[in-house]
This record gives structure tokens, C-alpha cells and sequence, in this order.
């Protein structure tokens, strides 16, 4: 089919729109081809796929695009999925194959490394070739965040998955071309052990935490879901989402999916608002990448003021209410 | 219905960031004064969530632990939670970094225990963060698996679960024998009883070398790791945080505000 | 936190006292307390009603944790933990959150103590019996998941501290039982004992004639609701506000005769209840200057003073330094007591003068030394050790109480001479106080 070697990128895409991990993807994807001067390809799986998803990718940055179209690629089943990534990547052989840290990514990324037996990293927030050994290097928190451990893999492909908002995708071009190629051989019905039996959403309504422009996080000291309405106010004043460390989660201030960070939703606002919390280290891994950063704690000493380009060091029952007075009448 | 569990020791990932060292030579983290190790936060809710089938299913919750032989108290505690034996697989040859060789060493382990209907782990670990080894185990042992997992049903041999996805769930149902990461929505993990405890005391923790579970010695090689940790550090952070202060705390709230609309930030 | 790892805690708990189920165990309170009781430290004192924040955290210690249990036979249902290493670990743990809610959980066990130890230990067939039966009434309503509670009602508001005095031999027990056909007849009224006003079952200590002594003293079991028994209002005292202490009030209440035994063995019996007592009293006072040292070590260091951290001026250093040796000391002996307490095969009874004595030199120590090193050290935080969000204050209240129970330090001090002369300071001598007939 083509030649071995390049980059493989795992994209992934919903309501007939790619996803903008991908894009972001895509953009890590170039650099690496880029560096090891080789083809930078991608993959969609899906059933029914529209064509346009794979010329996106083009445009994004993609030289070549794998279409793998089955019924029972409709939703992720990761049985389907990765036995048809296997066939793939046995078949061209890429030296890197790289997905995003997404539920799907951090799902299908290690049952793909241990069926090909190669090694592969997840949550990376910095890939880079090196230039002597031709490696990819695979740099990753550890320790919640606390510090940073670099990776290569000698086996082949080497295998990662990205943080998602760790990169910024590349100015869409339609000038680009490349190779749209449907990548067939139908999958066994008999190999789908995990059955999916529905989808159920539970987002709360209102603003999307990923696509706010304004995120107001609580922790531990909001001290209950009452606190919790004060930072819902003054969300909705900004135009913004709610959201939460994992102690208030944990206790039931507020629902799960409100929980940002490292095992949580990962959010880059243009500000990002931390009301009296600590902020730990698996607290600022899902949030280190917001452009502005402002906290209120009682603790002149808490993590967060680490991180923050603003701060305001008391009580947040008094602080708070005169920050979002001032905000309504002065807006 | 026989669960396995998968338990490791870590450093405590509540140690404050200013207290979080590491030992370069050595690369990890050295626990910091007065932050002993504890049981990884995911693998406790999935010793919970074992507990809570055993109740509701009969059978048998064993715990498995690769570390040095002092993770055997962690190992007792999860006895007197309510799990019924312990095995630690300790060999001064095991390279805990190496997760592709755990996931390894805790699936043979698994095999040569036999018996096992279900596997526990937590979801991530909080040293390594790396995600792969329940997966990992569950590849090497052929058996399907789903990961996070907030909730598990038991249904004549076949397993219903809610798979913890960005913006909602998925209800997903697999066979046995399967592997499932439990994530902390599962609910909170329970303390020891004093009944537990004492049986617990009572109890010997089964220790398997790498011979043991029949792990070739060339695999034990760090040169055989497919994955190798070049470097680890610390990541500075320079950013100087600047203070609003107020003659009192509304005020400087007030000031606040004032500040960010100079800045045109809100 | 209990930290597992530094050298200082090996030093502290050492093997040769502390073994491996005895260390789980202290390591369970320990995160029970930093858990469950430390977040709301500050708040317990001023829940007078219980609801918001003493009764469910004593849920979770008695229930979930089955600590209600723990002085139940196992062939009964219960955890049968009658160590006394284990239960002073436990006490010093919880004491470093809250004394109060370790008085509660201590002398719910402390109730059942009479019963399970003559079921387990007694001489006699009769008290074995007696226990019997006792455990067989009222251990089955400990083993639901409703939270339960004992009480052993002895202190009378005449005459506490003359009750605890046992040379006295038990005259000073105002309470009254009769035996009338096949039951016990109680009239009379106790006052301040611990889990009064809320328990579900007392073992009330009572004489038979006062006059008598030993003769006369018995031990009887009664449970709540009772005919006949009612209480008066709950004391509000300067903080331990989780302990409950109140009147009780017998008015011809009768219980069947099983439920009592009177005699030389309900006096031994009740001697242990004594001395026992003190050795775990010995542990939470311990508990209660360790939660304080922490508080105080942290916040001096970071509160400024005069240009440094307030321990680092040779005052606030003295203190600390004098504390932690208190915490050591008083530790080690302690441990020591205990463990000689849980080894009668080689170190002899508890229930004579000279374990008694030595109990008291250990439980005096430290309850006397550490209300003084405590209000000390607020000094050292100023007003913030009066303010009650800094989780100082309540040590300082929780440490006066501490000299007070169990007949006060000076009747300790009484019992540690006799350790080496024949000090009488019962009620009885001659020229002494002679007791109502």
C-alpha cells in the first residue's frame, strides 16, 4: 500500500464534525513528521463516515486519512475499535501512532500497545523527536502532577496519547490535498465481548466546562452546596461554567462531572476563577493551561497562589460577594 | 463469585507541592516527613467495590500487591476491610516503573492463583499516573475489560456496568471473566472494622517471587523493557502571583475586580 | 497524622510493647480521628444537641467501625477486644481529636466490663452465670446498626469521689438495692456518669447496707426505658460536650435477679473496673497533649513574632520542647502499664494496692502535668489560642477535665502511698467523716 514508517494519528469526531482533540492531534502529528521527515496519517472509524470529516483532516494537516467505515464502529466499542486499528497498523506499520488522552484514547491506546507488544505512554504534554536517536520523546506528568517524567519506547510503534489543550491546532488550509483511502476488511461480530447498550448524557445545562470562556472552581473550604450557588451566581454573571475540585464531588456539594483535573475535565478558560481551594497538584493538572488565573483562600500558603496570576488572600464569604457586587454594577 | 483485587502503595498524593521531592538518582519520589505511603486512593474503592459483591454474591476477595515486603501492611489492611488472603509478589528484581512488567507480573500471578471470576483495579495509579496496567492485565489475559467504572452489577455470569465517559455514562455488558477499573464514584471506600482487624492480624500474607509466577529471568532485565524513563524532574514554576490586598476582605474583593477590569480580563 | 515511618515513631510505640493487630488498630483511630473527628474539631463543643455533628461521627465509631461491640464475648457476637494496649491506643487516638467522644466510646465498653469479665473470668459459677445472663438480655440489641450504649452509673452527686476511694469499701454507695422475691429493688440517684441520660443499658453500682462494705455492694444490670428510672437534666460543663452526664433517678425499679450479683465478687469486679480505668485514663491524657503540641507546633511556626517564627524564640522552644518530653514520657509509661495490665500470668492481678498505686503514678503524671503545659502554651498563640476556629482552645478545655475523673488526682496521689506506707485516707478512721445511716 504505501510505505512503512510515519506518524498515525487516532482522530475521532461526533455529530459529523471532528472532534478538536484531533486537530490538535493532527498539529503534534505534523511537527513529528515533520522532524523525522515522513507521512503524517490519520485514522477515523466510524460507520456511515462522512467524507468531510477526512477531508478536514487534510485541511488540519493530515497527508493521508484511513477511512474505517463498519456498523459496529458507530460508538466506541473498544473490541471493534482496536482490532481494527491493529489491522491497520500491521499493515502500514507506522513508527508512531498517537492518540488524544480522551475516554477514548485513554481506552483504546494501551489495549492497542499490548496487542502489537510495544510500549506506549499516556497523557503526554510534550512529544518531541530526538534528534540523535530519531526517538520520540514521550514527556508526561507523574506523582498527580507533581512532576514530570520523559519516556522513549525501542520498540516498534512507539505509542502515546496527548493532553488535550497542551496544543494549539494549525490554521486550517483547504489548499492541502492528500489520500482519502478506505481501509476495509469487515470486523467479527464473534470479537465484541463488551457491549455498549446506550449512551447516557448527564450534562448539566448551561455552558460546556471545556468550551467555557470563564470557569469558577470551588474546593474543599466552599464547605457546602450552599457556597456552591454563590459560584453558580457569579458564573452566570461572567457567561461562564461551574466547577470542582475533587473533595466537593466526593461529598456531594456538587455532581461528579463538575470535577476538573487530573482524572476529571480538563479546562484552558480565558479565566479561570479558584475559590477556596488548595490546589493540588491533580487540581491544577486540569486547569494549568487557562490563560488568566485568579484565587481567593484563606491560606496565603495554599498551592494554588503557585499558579495564580492574581490573588486575593481571605475569607471567600466576604471576599466573593463584594468581587461579584462590584462586577454587576460595574460591568 | 471470586474477585482479585489489585492494590499498590504510593506516595501520598495529598503530600502539598511544596513538601513533593524526588530522588534523582533513584528517580521517584521520596516521601516526604510525616506523609507515609498509602494504598493508592482507586485501588482502595476497588477493594470496596469487591467487598460490596462478595456481599452481595458469596465467594472469595483476593488481594494482590507487587512491592517491597513492607507493602504487606497494606496488603493486612485490605484484610481487615473485609478481604479474605493476600499474595505479594515481591522480587528485588521487579523495576515498578516498568508498568508493561507489572501488569505482567500481576497477571501471571492472577493465573497461577486461578479461580478468579472478576478483577478489580483502580482506575490510575497516583505515583506512575501511567492507566495501562489493569487494561494491560486484562489484554495478556485475554478477558474483556472496561475502564472507569463508576457502578457494577452482577447478573448470572455477565457483568453490567456504567462506564465514566466526559459528559455523561455508558451502560456497557460484558461477560466473565473480566477485568474492570473502579473509579472513586463508585463510593467511598470503608474503614476496618475491629473484627476485621483482628482476623486480619491472624492472617499470613502469601509472598511469590518473580520464579514463582514463572517470569523469565531475561524478562526481569531492565534492558528488556520496551519503555524506558529517560529523566524526571521537577518543573519549575516561576509564576509570581500578585496580591490584591483591601483594608478589609471586601475591599480587597472589590479590589479585585477593579484590577482584572484594568487588565481587560473580565 | 500518625506517622508510620520516622524513626521517632518506632521509638515511641516500640515493638516490645505494641505488636502487629495492636498497630493496625492504633492506626485505624488514628485516620478515624484525622478523618472524621480533626475537620470538625472546632464545632463538636458547641453541638448541644448532638444531631449535627457528635452522634453521627459516634455512628460511624460505634456502628460502622463496631466499637460497641468490643467488650462482647465472641461466642456472643461480639469483637471480644479486651487488651488493654489496643484500648489505650485507641483512646490516645480519638482523645487527639475530641476527649469527649472518647469517653463515650470508652465507657460504653467500660458497661459491659462487669458482665463479660466475670462471664469470661469469674471464680464462681454464680458470677458466671450472672454474666451469662446479662450478655444473653442485652449483648444481642449491640450487634444491630443502631448505635447502642452502655453506662456504669457509680458516681452519686454526695459522694463520688468517696465511692472511687475503695478503701472505703463501698459504704459511701448511697444507692440502695433490696432483694424482693425474685428481683432486685433499686431507690436511689446517681449523678455524672458518663453516657448517663442516653444509654440503653447501666450497670449500676449499689450497696445492699451501706453499713455492710463488701458485703453488701452490688453490681446490677438495668436497661433502658426501665420503670422506674428516670434522669434529670444534661450538665452543661466547660466543653466535652459529647460526653453526656446527668442524674439518674431510681424509684422502686425492679429488675429480675439475674441481672445483679452482690458480694466479694461484685467488689472485685468493680475493682477492676477502677484500675482499669485509670491505665486507659493514663493513654487519653496523653492523646489530649499530643493534639494540642500539634496545633501549637504548627502554629508557631507560622506566626511571626518580633522578626521570626514564634518558636524560634527560646521561650515558645522551652515549652514545646517540655511537652514533647511529657508526650514521651508519659507514653512509655503508658504502654508499660498497659502491657503489664494484659500480662497477669507474669506481672500478677490488677485489682491489687500495688498495681493500683503504680496505675496512679502513671495516670496522675500526666493528668496533672498536662492541663498546666496547655494553658502555657496559649500564651504562645495569644488570642488565637483563645479563639476557638484554631482548634487550640478546646485541648485546654478537654485537659481540665482530666484531673477530675476517677476521684480527682489528689485520691491518686492517696493510692500511690500506699504503694509504701499504710496512708488511711478512707472515710471511716477515727476522727474522720462518719456517713449518713
Amino acid at each position: 500500500m504505501r510505505d512503512d514508517g510515519g506518524v498515525l494519528i487516532c482522530g475521532e469526531h461526533s455529530e459529523g464534525k471532528l472532534a478538536s482533540v484531533t486537530r490538535e492531534l493532527i498539529a503534534v502529528g505534523r511537527r513529528l513528521a515533520d522532524a523525522l521527515d515522513q507521512e503524517l496519517s490519520a485514522v477515523l472509524l466510524g460507520s456511515q463516515v462522512d467524507a468531510q470529516l477526512a477531508r478536514e483532516s487534510i485541511y488540519s494537516g493530515a497527508d493521508t486519512v484511513y477511512v474505517i467505515d463498519d456498523p459496529l464502529l458507530s460508538e466506541y466499542l473498544p473490541d471493534a475499535c482496536v482490532a481494527a486499528l491493529e489491522r491497520l497498523v500491521r499493515d502500514t506499520k507506522p513508527d508512531i501512532v498517537l492518540f488524544a488522552q480522551t475516554s477514548m484514547g485513554r481506552d483504546a491506546a494501551p489495549r492497542l500497545a499490548y496487542r502489537l507488544d510495544t510500549g506506549v505512554t499516556l497523557d503526554c504534554v510534550e512529544l518531541a523527536i530526538d534528534p540523535e536517536t530519531r526517538l520520540m520523546r514521550q514527556t508526561k506528568p507523574v506523582y498527580g502532577g507533581n512532576a514530570h517524567a520523559i519516556y522513549v519506547c525501542r520498540s516498534k510503534p512507539q505509542m502515546a496519547s496527548v493532553r488535550p489543550k497542551t496544543t494549539t491546532a494549525l490554521e486550517r488550509d483547504e489548499a492541502r490535498t492528500g489520500a482519502i483511502i478506505q481501509f476495509g476488511g469487515a470486523i467479527c461480530t464473534a470479537e465484541i465481548r463488551t457491549k455498549l447498550i446506550r449512551r447516557v448524557k448527564e450534562e448539566m445545562a448551561g455552558v460546556k466546562l471545556e468550551d467555557a470562556d470563564v470557569v469558577v472552581c470551588g474546593g474543599r473550604g466552599i464547605g457546602g452546596p450552599e457556597g456552591f450557588a454563590r459560584l453558580e451566581e457569579l458564573a452566570r454573571l461572567l457567561k461562564g461554567a461551574v466547577g470542582a475540585t475533587r473533595p466537593p464531588c466526593e461529598i456531594g456539594w456538587v455532581p461528579a462531572h463538575c470535577q476538573i483535573g487530573l482524572t476529571g475535565r480538563i479546562v484552558s478558560p480565558t479565566l479561570y476563577v479558584g475559590v477556596a481551594l488548595s490546589g493540588s497538584s491533580q487540581h491544577l493538572a486540569g486547569m494549568s493551561g487557562s490563560k488568566h488565573i485568579v484565587a481567593i483562600n484563606k491560606d496565603p500558603d495554599a498551592n494554588i497562589f503557585s499558579l495564580a496570576h492574581f490573588g486575593v488572600v481571605g475569607d471567600y464569604q466576604k471576599v466573593l460577594p463584594a468581587f461579584f457586587q462590584k462586577c454587576k454594577e460595574d460591568p | 463469585m471470586n474477585c482479585a483485587v489489585c492494590i499498590a502503595q504510593v506516595t501520598n498524593p495529598e503530600t502539598p507541592a511544596a513538601a513533593f521531592s524526588i530522588d534523582l538518582k533513584a528517580r521517584r519520589a521520596i516521601p516526604a516527613k510525616d506523609r507515609p505511603l498509602v494504598i493508592n486512593d482507586y485501588d482502595q474503592v476497588a477493594v470496596e467495590a469487591a467487598l460490596k459483591i462478595k456481599e452481595a454474591k458469596g465467594g472469595k476477595v483476593t488481594i494482590f500487591s507487587l512491592g517491597a515486603p513492607s507493602v504487606t501492611v497494606a496488603i493486612k489492611h485490605c484484610l481487615s476491610m473485609g478481604a479474605d488472603e493476600g499474595i505479594l509478589l515481591s522480587d528485588e528484581r521487579f523495576q515498578a516503573e516498568d508498568r508493561a512488567l507489572v501488569a505482567y507480573a500481576l497477571a501471571m500471578a492472577i493465573r497461577k492463583a486461578g479461580n478468579v471470576d472478576l478483577i478489580l483495579c483502580g482506575r490510575q495509579e497516583g505515583d506512575w499516573d501511567a492507566g495501562q496496567v489493569g487494561l494491560g492485565i486484562a489484554e495478556i489475559l485475554n478477558i474483556p475489560s472496561v475502564n472507569p467504572v463508576r457502578k457494577i452489577e452482577v447478573d448470572d455470569g455477565r457483568l453490567v456496568v456504567e462506564r465514566i465517559v466526559d459528559d455523561g455514562y455508558e451502560l456497557i455488558t460484558l461477560p466473565l471473566p473480566a477485568l474492570i477499573g473502579v473509579s472513586n464514584e463508585i463510593g467511598p471506600a470503608r474503614y476496618p472494622t475491629m473484627k476485621g482487624i483482628m482476623t486480619a492480624a491472624r492472617k499470613s500474607v502469601d509472598v511469590w517471587t518473580a520464579d514463582d509466577i514463572g517470569i523469565a529471568p531475561s524478562r526481569l532485565d531492565p534492558s528488556s523493557a520496551k519503555v524506558n524513563m529517560l529523566d524526571l524532574f521537577i518543573p519549575m514554576r516561576e509564576r509570581v502571583c500578585e496580591f490584591i490586598e483591601g483594608e478589609t476582605p471586601e475591599e480587597a474583593g472589590a479590589n479585585l475586580r477593579l484590577r482584572l477590569r484594568k487588565e481587560k480580563i473580565v | 497524622m500518625l506517622e508510620q515511618t520516622s524513626q521517632w515513631y518506632k521509638l515511641q510505640y516500640p515493638e516490645c510493647f505494641v505488636n502487629e493487630e495492636q498497630r493496625m488498630i492504633q492506626k485505624l483511630f488514628a485516620d478515624f480521628t484525622d478523618r472524621e473527628i480533626m475537620p470538625v474539631r472546632d464545632k463538636i463543643d458547641d453541638d448541644l444537641t448532638h444531631n449535627e455533628i457528635i452522634t453521627p461521627i459516634l455512628k460511624k465509631l460505634q456502628v460502622d467501625l463496631g466499637c460497641q461491640a468490643d467488650m462482647i464475648p465472641a461466642d456472643h457476637g461480639g469483637n471480644q477486644s479486651l487488651g488493654m494496649v489496643a484500648a489505650a491506643l485507641k483512646g490516645e487516638q480519638i482523645s487527639r481529636g475530641d476527649w469527649g467522644i472518647n469517653l463515650h466510646t470508652a465507657c460504653t465498653n467500660w458497661g459491659w466490663t462487669p458482665a463479660t469479665i466475670a462471664y469470661l473470668f469469674g471464680a464462681s459459677q454464680a458470677v458466671k452465670s450472672w454474666g451469662k445472663a446479662v450478655l444473653g438480655a442485652f449483648a444481642p440489641r449491640f450487634l444491630t446498626n443502631d448505635l447502642r450504649v452502655a453506662c456504669f452509673n457509680m458516681a452519686e452527686s454526695e459522694s463520688a469521689c468517696d465511692i472511687e476511694n475503695h478503701l472505703n469499701d463501698g459504704r459511701m454507695v448511697h444507692t440502695k438495692a433490696e432483694r424482693k422475691g425474685d428481683e432486685w429493688v433499686i431507690n436511689g440517684t446517681k449523678h455524672w456518669a458518663t453516657n448517663s441520660g442516653i444509654a440503653d443499658l447501666n450497670c449500676v453500682v449499689c450497696n445492699m447496707d451501706a453499713k455492710s462494705g463488701i458485703e453488701g455492694f452490688a453490681l446490677i444490670y438495668v436497661p433502658e426505658p426501665w420503670p422506674g428510672l428516670s434522669h434529670g437534666k444534661f450538665e452543661v460543663k466547660c466543653g466535652v460536650q459529647a460526653d453526656r452526664n446527668t442524674s439518674t433517678f431510681f424509684d422502686d425499679v425492679k429488675v429480675p435477679k439475674e441481672w445483679g450479683i452482690q458480694g466479694p465478687e461484685a467488689w472485685n469486679l468493680f475493682l477492676n473496673q477502677l484500675v482499669s480505668a485509670v491505665a486507659l485514663q493514663s493513654a487519653s491524657a496523653v492523646g489530649v497533649l499530643q493534639g494540642a503540641f500539634d496545633v501549637l507546633l504548627e502554629y508557631t511556626g507560622t506566626r511571626v513574632v518580633g522578626g521570626k517564627p514564634v518558636r524560634q524564640h527560646l521561650s515558645t522552644a522551652m515549652l514545646l520542647a517540655e511537652m514533647a518530653s511529657v508526650i514521651s514520657v508519659g507514653r512509655a509509661a503508658f504502654l508499660e502499664l498497659n502491657h503489664q495490665f494484659d500480662h497477669p500470668e507474669i506481672y500478677g492481678p490488677r485489682i491489687t494496692e500495688s498495681a493500683l498505686a503504680k496505675a496512679r503514678t502513671v495516670q496522675t503524671y500526666i493528668a496533672r502535668t498536662t492541663p498546666e503545659l496547655i494553658l502555657k502554651g496559649m500564651e504562645f498563640m495569644g488570642s488565637y489560642g483563645y479563639v476557638r476556629e484554631n482548634n487550640y482552645e478546646k485541648y485546654y478545655r478537654d485537659a481540665a477535665a482530666l484531673k477530675l475523673v476517677l476521684g480527682g488526682v489528689q485520691l491518686g496521689y492517696f493510692s500511690v502511698c500506699r504503694q509504701f506506707y499504710d496512708l488511711d485516707f478512707s472515710s471511716f478512721g477515727p476522727g474522720k467523716l462518719q456517713p449518713a445511716t
